[in-house]
């Protein structure tokens, strides 16, 4: 071959790589800021306590039950890893749903354990069921005529959901019982800001010993608590002081769906609650971080959610060059997460979390 | 003639894969600008680019089909090809969740397979163009 092409080809590559490097210098890369609010760290909050390679990222922690921990898998919704908390022994289990031949399972199919039972909510399909710990056999229980795209089993024959409401096409909280009417809509809980369902998108939880419901949203600082009835019990507000979601929504006017600009601006990543305490995974710095913290921990902040107050913060470590991707809590003294592959077990010192004390850093 | 052989099936893959990525993007150009509007580094030209990218796509299709213009269009093909190559490792500094706009099936694939299909289209534009001169040189010796 000629020298010739060569230097073509090599003009053309260099070409190209300018023209991308140049779209990327100028792209908005988001540099995080610092906000205003100062976190109260407490450093010792968590230790590592044991590490194990579940071999998949699809894994989720589903429940912690008698020293075992369960993870449900979101690509293969009948799929069960069982491991003790040590994590040095770990079993497989394939999940059963009586009937299942006359059942379409979906990929939406959520796993919840919760002493004695496990449960499987299918907000698409939809279908709730129930089984015993150890049997593995689930089957429909109570009335599951609704669709949902959140849900948690709350008590006996109930669960709280998020749903898209037939009447105004937005999403909204609401309880399905087994008894008439079945399904309550609670309208006054979300508050929509902007037109569409983004605004109010967020993560729902149930603590089962302080026996509330709280939804915390994705853009913007706040959350709700709430009883089983659905009445309102507070609005809290998280640390920071961005009240309205901003996000820029598009419409695809073929499919007539609505969608999300280049990256909203993310409040509270993911949360979750264990007693009467609220973790919030934010996707926010302190004035008090150092402007990496985002790219190296995942910053969690501890609300009380009995008086409603800001208790304290720590920082999780990224693992094997991993975010988190999910974490619960146990009882105030474990913290499962899953940084892809990985399921990292933490130990919290829950005397941090005693009351009643001098609340240092009360917003 | 069988490296001539294997000139125009490279020509005829590009051109079946260019034709086929403009016309699914120009069939719904309106999902495509909002497709690329959130790409962290397009969204500012999300606009002009939605028509622009399809277009040059077109373009390379016609001169891969006349021999006059083949050189040229295997040369554009990789300037093209390599620039989404480079573009998705561009992209991945921001996020893996960043959803792929390349219209149709080509939609489907997650973006390590994009990467490697991506390589291979460039490499081959590379055989392509090795292959014409080739060609070229043994035209030129051939005895009148």
């Amino acid at each position: 071959m000629k020298r010739k092409p060569i230097v073509i080809l090599l003009s053309c590559l260099i070409f190209s790589t300018l023209l991308v490097a140049v779209l990327y210098a100028l792209s908005d890369k988001a540099i995080p800021e610092r906000n205003s609010f100062v976190r109260n760290y407490q450093p010792d909050m968590v230790t590592k306590s044991n590490e194990l390679d579940v071999g998949y990222n699809s894994y989720y922690v589903a429940g912690l039950v008698n020293d075992n921990i369960y993870l449900g898998n979101a690509k293969v919704p009948l799929h069960l890893l069982v491991t003790n908390i040590q994590l040095t022994d770990t079993q497989h289990v394939r999940l059963d749903i009586r009937d299942l031949e006359n059942i379409q399972v979906t990929k939406v199919m959520s796993l919840k354990v919760d002493s004695p039972y496990f449960y499987l909510a299918d907000g698409l399909m939809p279908g709730l069921f129930r089984g015993k710990i150890g049997n593995w056999q689930a089957e429909r229980y109570m009335y599951d005529n609704a669709y949902f795209n959140q849900s948690i089993p709350v008590g006996d024959s109930s669960f709280a959901i998020r749903t898209k409401s037939a009447v105004n096409m937005e999403y909204e909280l609401g309880m399905i019982n087994n008894d008439s009417p079945f399904v309550k809509i609670q309208y006054n809980l979300l508050e929509k800001q902007i037109k569409g369902t983004f605004c109010v998108d967020g993560q729902l939880n149930f603590s089962k010993s302080f026996n509330r419901l709280v939804y915390t949203y994705r853009y913007r600082n706040e959350y709700i608590v709430f009883d089983t009835d659905l009445s309102l019990d507070y609005r809290g507000q998280t640390i920071d002081t961005f009240s309205v979601a901003q996000i820029d929504i598009e419409k695809i006017n073929s499919e007539n769906s609505r969608n999300l600009k280049s990256r909203p601006k993310i409040i509270n990543a993911q949360s979750c609650v264990s007693g009467e305490w609220l973790f919030i995974h934010s996707a926010l710095l302190a004035k008090n971080d150092n402007i990496d913290a985002l790219d190296k921990f995942a910053i969690i902040d501890v609300y009380d959610l009995k008086s409603n107050s800001y208790k304290l913060s720590f920082q999780i470590p990224n693992q094997n060059g991993a975010r988190i991707t999910q974490f619960k809590i146990f009882k105030n003294k474990v913290l499962a997460a899953i940084y892809d592959r990985y399921l990292v077990l933490f130990d919290l010192e829950s005397q941090y979390l005693n009351r009643p004390d001098v609340l240092t850093n009360k917003k | 003639m069988k490296k001539k052989l294997a000139l125009e099936i490279i020509c005829a893959l590009f051109i079946l894969l260019f034709a086929y990525a403009a016309i699914m993007k120009l069939l719904d150009v309106q999902k495509f600008t909002v497709q690329i509007g959130k790409s962290p580094l397009l969204e500012s030209y999300a606009n002009l680019v939605a028509w622009a990218i399809p277009s040059i796509e077109l373009i390379i299709a016609g001169m891969l089909v006349w021999g006059r213009f083949r050189l040229t269009g295997l040369y554009a093909s990789f300037t093209l090809m390599s620039m989404f190559t480079i573009y998705i490792i561009a992209i991945l500094q921001f996020s893996e969740k960043i959803p792929c706009s390349c219209g149709g099936i080509l939609e489907d694939m997650g973006w390590t397979e994009h990467l490697f299909f991506n390589i291979g289209f460039v490499l081959l534009s590379v055989v392509g163009i090795v292959i014409y001169y080739s060609e070229e040189e043994k035209d030129t010796l051939a005895p009148a």
